[in-house]
């Protein structure tokens, strides 16, 4: 029956579809974008915040780079800069100066590489900023030095050529006078070529140099032009007088000029003077010249002594104020020699007359009588009292020797050793003739030759010395007393009667030591004195000049 | 070429935009991320659109059996007064068991659809820690950013002062 089966209704069957998942993912979507965006803040906060970093990190070793590149940059730009002021002082120093190429042979060259080289240091941007004002400003700076030193030193150069060309312009003015019209139109064109046509002077260093250095010349070439003309005695005053040369002129010079014209005038006339002087030397001397020819051709001594005159010799005396008139003592000379000449036509004597010789031993000794005249003195004493022709060489040559002596020592022991060579008793020498034979002994056979050797002993003069040379030269000579007696006529000769000597000369003193100022301003004026270091000096007469040391010493 | 503040300047501009970019890009894959789960949400909404029409596909069955019914009853009320119906106790029972395999399958298939959609709740809500995960992350990185901008800043004032 179906009347009982139940009936199973479902019912509102329906499916609800659940929203929780599409609302949950659409959520997770949003979400996930939002976290996107916050992930993208993120890192772009995170590169903001470490490019600030390095930014600012950047920024502090920039600056501390800035600062060390520009601390080296100055120190190195410094001595860059010197080193550059020397080179271009070099190259100035041995540069051509009319040279227009210098200047910029040393800016390419040198200059740009070196400044180059210094900009190559930098690399920050303000340290390259720095350089480049740097840079700019060395390149002004040497820029305007090189031009300016080129143009100064073309100044120079200009200035120097213009002197040589007025220098020797004033000293053709100076031979020539007349010419002073010349040289200035000559000096003015040189000058406006000189100044004109340097490529590296500056017009206002040309203008300078027209303006100053052109009155500067011409006023030297009038100078010259006035000199020249008293310098030969011409009329110097139409050239100060002359308006065109009158204003290189000022009072001051004019009176100058008068002094110098008077100078001239004054030294013309002791030029004369001298002149005639010197014409009177130089004929005495070319006659004593002739004199000594025709001796040593005529005049000969043979082996026994007697002197052989040849006829010649005669012949050129007697010609002799002839051939020589214009020597002043040709006559007197000749009549000398023709004496003597006759003289020895006599006999010869056997002894001397020692007194005769002994006079001539001043003579002799005298440095400021010539040879010549010495010989004179030698043949005139000959003649009024003849010598042996023995004494008469010895004579001869102690003149010649005397002249190469040129010793004051030696005249003054001399003088000394005759006193002890040739002693006197009463008024009587004991030794006649000795001092003579000792003297040209001494002298010819011992003193020169050892001087002209240079082994002189430095005490050979020394009297106080029993062993120098002279003491021992003098005790030799010094007469023993047999000779004494012997040369005095023997035993049993007549005694004289003893008198006292009259103005015995006694050793010269031999010159005091002075060691101070106030010992030496005891001396008197002339006086010799020896130094602490034994050097021979003497007082002057006139102070204040100093002592002199004496000839021979050093 | 020197180097100068601009150098400085674009390097810590190059790094910063270095980041940017990174950041930008982990922004596209976070958006293509989000629009692949709108993606999702959209096929969980055709979904929910097709459960729906299921729902009314067997609500509309519901209702035409219910119109059946009703035509039924009023058959077997004029068949009770005498009519035998043979058929209507297997379509019954027939009716019966359609019924309530019909109701188990619903059933059944609802709570699939509650489970699935708690499913996407959960996926969606990790999706959602994982992107919160990295962003941290990104975060903590910013962080890290910061103090090594602001050590180099420190050292930056030291050397200037020094």
């Amino acid at each position: 029956m179906a009347g009982n089966i139940s009936e199973f209704n479902a019912g509102n069957l329906k499916l609800q579809p659940s929203q929780t998942g599409e609302e949950s993912v659409v959520r997770s979507a949003y979400r996930i974008g939002a976290f996107g965006r916050q992930q993208a803040q993120a890192y772009d906060t995170e590169g903001r915040a470490i490019g600030g970093g390095i930014a600012a990190a950047g920024q502090a070793a920039l600056k501390y780079e800035d600062h060390r590149e520009i601390s080296k940059g100055a120190n190195d730009g410094s001595q860059m800069w010197l080193g550059l002021e020397q080179q271009w002082n070099n190259t100035v120093k041995t540069a051509d100066p009319n040279d227009p190429r210098v200047a910029q042979r040393f800016r390419d060259d040198v200059l740009e590489p070196a400044l180059e080289d210094f900009q190559d240091g930098f690399h920050t941007e303000r340290s390259q900023e720095w350089s480049t004002r740097y840079v700019e400003q060395m390149r002004q700076h040497f820029f305007t030095k090189t031009s300016a030193d080129m143009s100064t030193l073309a100044g120079i150069a200009t200035h120097d050529n213009a002197m040589r060309t007025a220098n020797t312009l004033a000293t053709a003015v100076y031979a020539d006078p007349s010419s002073l019209g010349t040289a200035f139109d000559t000096f003015d064109h040189s000058l406006d070529g000189l100044a004109g046509s340097s490529p590296t002077l500056s017009a206002a260093d040309a203008a300078k140099i027209r303006e100053t250095f052109g009155d500067e010349a011409k006023k030297q070439m009038v100078s010259a032009a006035v000199h020249g003309a008293i310098a030969r005695g011409g009329d110097w005053h139409s050239i100060a007088d002359n308006p065109k040369y009158s204003p290189y002129i000022n009072a001051p010079e004019i009176q100058q000029f008068a002094r110098v014209e008077k100078f001239y005038q004054r030294g013309a006339e002791v030029e004369a003077k001298q002149k005639l002087l010197l014409d009177k030397q130089i004929a005495t001397q070319n006659m004593h010249d002739a004199v000594n020819d025709s001796w040593s051709k005529n005049v000969s001594v043979d082996p026994t002594g007697h002197v052989v005159i040849g006829s010649q010799f005669l012949r050129d005396m007697v010609n002799l104020p002839v051939a020589h008139h214009d020597a002043p003592d040709a006559v007197q000379t000749a009549k000398t020699y023709i004496d003597w000449t006759e003289s020895q036509q006599k006999p010869a004597p056997v002894s001397d007359d020692h007194g005769a010789v002994d006079g001539l031993m001043t003579t002799i000794a005298d440095p400021s009588v010539s040879l010549d005249q010495a010989k004179l003195a030698i043949l005139k004493a000959d003649t009024a009292h003849p010598m042996t022709a023995r004494t008469r060489t010895d004579m001869l040559q102690l003149a010649a020797d005397m002249r190469s002596v040129n010793d004051p020592f030696l005249a003054r022991d001399m003088d000394a050793a005759k006193a002890i060579v040739e002693p006197k008793y009463g008024g009587q020498n004991l030794n006649p003739g000795g001092f003579a034979k000792f003297y040209f002994d001494f002298v010819h056979n011992q003193y020169l030759p050892l001087k002209m050797k240079g082994t002189l002993p430095p005490n050979a003069l020394d009297m106080d010395d029993p062993k120098s040379l002279i003491s021992q030269a003098i005790a030799k000579a010094t007469p023993t007393l047999p000779a004494a007696v012997s040369a005095n006529g023997g035993l049993g000769a007549p005694v004289p009667v003893y008198t006292a000597p009259k103005g015995t000369r006694a050793a010269p003193a031999k010159p005091p030591t002075i060691t101070d100022k106030a010992d030496y301003d005891k001396l008197a004026p002339g006086a010799a004195f020896v130094d602490q270091h034994g050097k021979l000096w003497t007082k002057p007469k006139g102070e204040p000049a100093g002592p002199t040391l004496q000839a021979g010493q050093t | 070429m020197a180097f100068g503040e601009s150098t400085v300047n674009d390097i810590a501009g190059g790094v910063s935009d270095f980041f940017a970019a990174f950041g930008a890009d982990q922004q596209a894959a976070a958006t293509g991320e989000e629009a692949q789960t709108y993606g999702e949400a959209a096929t969980l909404a055709q979904q929910n659109e097709q459960f729906t029409a299921q729902s009314t596909a067997i609500q509309e069955a519901q209702q035409n059996r219910q119109i059946t019914q009703a035509m039924g009853r009023t058959t077997a009320q004029v068949a009770g007064a005498g009519f035998a119906n043979s058929g209507t106790a297997l379509s019954l029972m027939r009716s019966n068991a359609e019924q309530g395999s019909l109701s188990q399958a619903v059933t059944a298939q609802q709570g699939l659809m509650n489970e699935a959609s708690y499913a996407e709740q959960a996926q969606a809500d990790t999706n959602m820690q994982t992107a919160a995960l990295d962003t941290e992350a990104a975060e903590k990185n910013a962080a890290t950013g910061d103090i090594i901008g602001g050590v180099l800043k420190g050292v930056a004032a030291i050397a200037s002062v020094v």
